[in-house]
């Protein structure tokens, strides 16, 4: 039986794949993915509002359906002041300038809306010094939330995006005249639908869509996608807005496989299109729908197409499917993706190789957790 | 034949034993993102605090070094600079067992380097010196507050806060949770799912936010529990970094009140006391 196994094993993998593989090794058996996947989902329960100041002063036009632990906050001013239609409001002036390390602006004036109505009102600022106000209004509180997300999370240059955006309500209270649009950083910017037309999936259920096509970049480049919905809410219809930022990583491609990758006993032969540079195939092996492990190589391209072997590593034993990945150092983007099927010989079933690290902390530290305030 | 072979084993054993026991340790500081000014030594020493350099180093019994790059650059970029110090640094002092402490971004530095071991000249030779890695406070997975940023330099604004603070740099890029989610798929590793790092990484994660605000008045506790609050940060945060965020690589050392601006100095908590444990055994 160890014999046949051995046997099998090389002619599956032969030995130089476990001698000369770049880098390898196990990976945890976790849900094996291809390419194309989704972004993370984004969260909002806030709005930014923004405003010309004429003579230091600027009304703001607020919705808060929550107030508790709702706050108001004018970005890059200290020392305003505000007035609604019944009372003046306290605000807390603060500067910081680790807030400008994440480039934004340190200071700010922060008001507590805790104790204002659910509802529309009108909040008059005063002591402004500059030509435009921006306030950003978060209810932590609220059971409205905006959730979006693109697909893939990367792309290459003129490829489409899909983007979706839903308003998940917890109070399951009806929405009327929902509109949700997207806006682009060059200006384009267009309506999500839930019609079931075009990109949307499903009239009616809820989830907005929408697709647009990735602009030119250099490199590798974040492209950002600003979302606002608005609409009424609730049996009394009260006015709601919500904005979120969600992005999608594009690449100028450089190079790509122009044609079909081969799989064979020792690894993948992967063709690489003519290019300048360092380069990175990465594969992530995977069987029975998860990952097993992972095998890459570095080299570089000098204006000539190349076919380069990545040798099977001994841990993608019994692998049924893999994803290569072209990767530019240069510009840390993602030239191709691919995923590739293939089927074990002589019935090899996977077994897992991966060892979990040990999570025991070392004795100096177990011992300083004594002394930790 | 046995006994020579049995003989050769004890032989390397007790030699590599003895090394070990003359292991010559160091500890270096990794800072996280902020102005160009930080390729500036002075500005990078200033990063940490004198206290907190005298307490990570246990009154200076080892010795130390202070990385300091440009704290817009991206992680490749620091990453390069960072690896080429630290391996100076193993080479002009002996280091053989290097202690890494890094704060916010800088555990992300690292992480690149440890990611990428052929990509750099000197990334290797800081790899075999390392013993571990203590990050406080990282962005593994981002931070919501790199993301805000990218609201208030958008279409539907003027800019005009871009002209505040100046334009985005490539480090808050690098921060934010998309970019991460895409580093974390391609280039990085150590996160659920892709491969193991070549070292450890202890993580120290921030969940405090307002701190000694209302005994010292600090104005950059309330700047921070505000950035936390409009950010919506998940769970709970260090007004920066998000402890989801900052546990997402590596081995739990220890959860810290401190906020991001008092966890990289030894003031509000005894962080620097913390880390300086690492060298209780140290001759």
């Amino acid at each position: 039986m160890l014999k046949q196994l051995i046997v099998l094993s090389i002619l599956f993998f032969g030995t130089a794949g476990v001698l000369f593989a770049d880098q390898s090794g196990a990976l945890a058996p976790l849900t094996f993915s291809g390419p194309k996947e989704a972004g993370p989902f984004h969260y909002s329960k806030s709005y930014v509002l923004e405003k010309t100041v004429t003579a230091g002063e600027a009304d703001l036009d607020l919705m808060i359906d929550t107030p508790t632990g709702a706050i108001a906050v004018v970005m890059g001013e200290q020392d305003i002041r505000a007035q609604t239609q019944e009372k003046k409001m306290d605000g807390i002036s603060y500067f910081d300038s680790d807030l400008e390390i994440m480039d934004l602006p340190g200071m700010g004036t922060r008001f507590n809306l805790d104790k204002m109505k659910p509802g529309k009102f009108n909040m008059k600022i005063s002591n402004a010094k500059r030509q435009f106000v921006s306030m950003i209004v978060v209810q932590p509180e609220s059971p409205l939330v905006l959730k979006a997300r693109l697909t893939p999370l990367a792309a290459k240059v003129g490829e489409p995006i899909t983007v979706e955006a839903q308003l998940n309500d917890e109070d399951k209270i009806f929405h009327k005249d929902i509109q949700i649009r997207a806006k682009l950083a060059t200006g384009h910017n267009f309506k999500l639908r839930d019609d079931g037309k075009k990109a949307d999936k499903i009239a009616g259920d809820g989830v907005f869509s929408g697709k647009f096509t990735t602009p030119k970049v250099k490199g590798l480049q974040n492209i950002k996608v600003h979302l606002k919905a608005e609409g009424k809410r609730g049996s009394s219809a009260n006015d709601f807005h919500r904005t979120c930022i969600i992005s999608v990583m594009v690449t100028a491609q450089t190079s790509r496989f122009p044609y079909d990758i081969q799989v064979n006993n020792t690894g993948i032969l992967v063709p690489v299109q003519a290019a300048q540079g360092r380069y990175r195939l990465s594969v992530i092996y995977g069987a029975q729908g998860k990952k097993i492990a992972w095998a890459q190589k570095d080299f570089t391209l000098t204006g000539q197409d190349k076919k380069i072997q990545v040798n099977h590593p001994r841990q993608a034993l019994g692998a049924d499917q893999a994803v290569i990945r072209l990767l530019n150092y240069n510009t840390r983007g993602l030239e191709d993706e691919q995923l590739v099927e293939f089927h074990p010989p002589g019935g090899i079933k996977y077994r897992s190789n991966y060892q979990p690290t040990l999570k025991t902390l070392p004795e100096s530290k177990q011992n300083s957790l004594l002394n930790l305030e | 034949m046995i006994k020579k072979l049995f003989l050769t084993i004890v032989i390397s054993l007790t030699l590599g034993s003895i090394s070990t026991l003359h292991a010559a340790t160091g500890v270096v500081f990794v800072h996280g993102k902020g102005s160009a000014d930080l390729a500036s030594p002075s500005t990078a020493f200033n990063y940490w605090g004198s206290d907190m350099i005298r307490a990570s180093t246990a009154n200076y019994k080892v010795p130390y070094y202070i990385a300091h790059y440009d704290g817009t650059r991206d992680m490749e970029v620091s990453g390069n600079t960072v690896a080429d110090q630290i391996a100076d640094f193993i080479n002009n002092e002996n280091i053989t067992d290097l202690i890494i402490n890094t704060h916010s971004f800088g555990g992300v530095v690292t992480r690149w380097i440890f990611s990428n071991p052929t990509h750099g000249a000197n990334y290797q030779t800081v790899i075999n010196a390392t013993r571990w890695i203590n990050a406080i406070a990282a962005p593994q997975k981002g931070s919501e507050a790199a993301d805000m940023a990218g609201m208030f330099s958008g279409t539907w604004l003027t800019g005009w806060i871009v002209d505040l603070v100046g334009q985005k740099n490539d480090s808050t890029t690098n921060c934010e949770t998309d970019s991460m989610a895409y580093y974390n798929k391609y280039w990085l590793n150590g996160t659920s799912g892709r491969p193991a790092l070549p070292k450890t990484f202890y993580w120290i994660s921030g969940w405090g936010l307002w701190n000694d605000y209302f005994g010292a008045w600090h104005s950059e506790d309330i700047g921070l529990a505000t950035l936390s609050g409009v950010a919506m940060m998940p769970g709970e945060d260090d007004g920066m970094v998000s402890e989801y965020s900052a546990e997402a690589v590596g081995t739990q050392w220890f959860r810290t009140k401190a906020n991001h601006h008092h966890n990289r100095r030894n003031d509000y908590k005894n962080i620097g006391d913390m880390l300086g444990s690492d060298l209780e055994n140290t001759q």
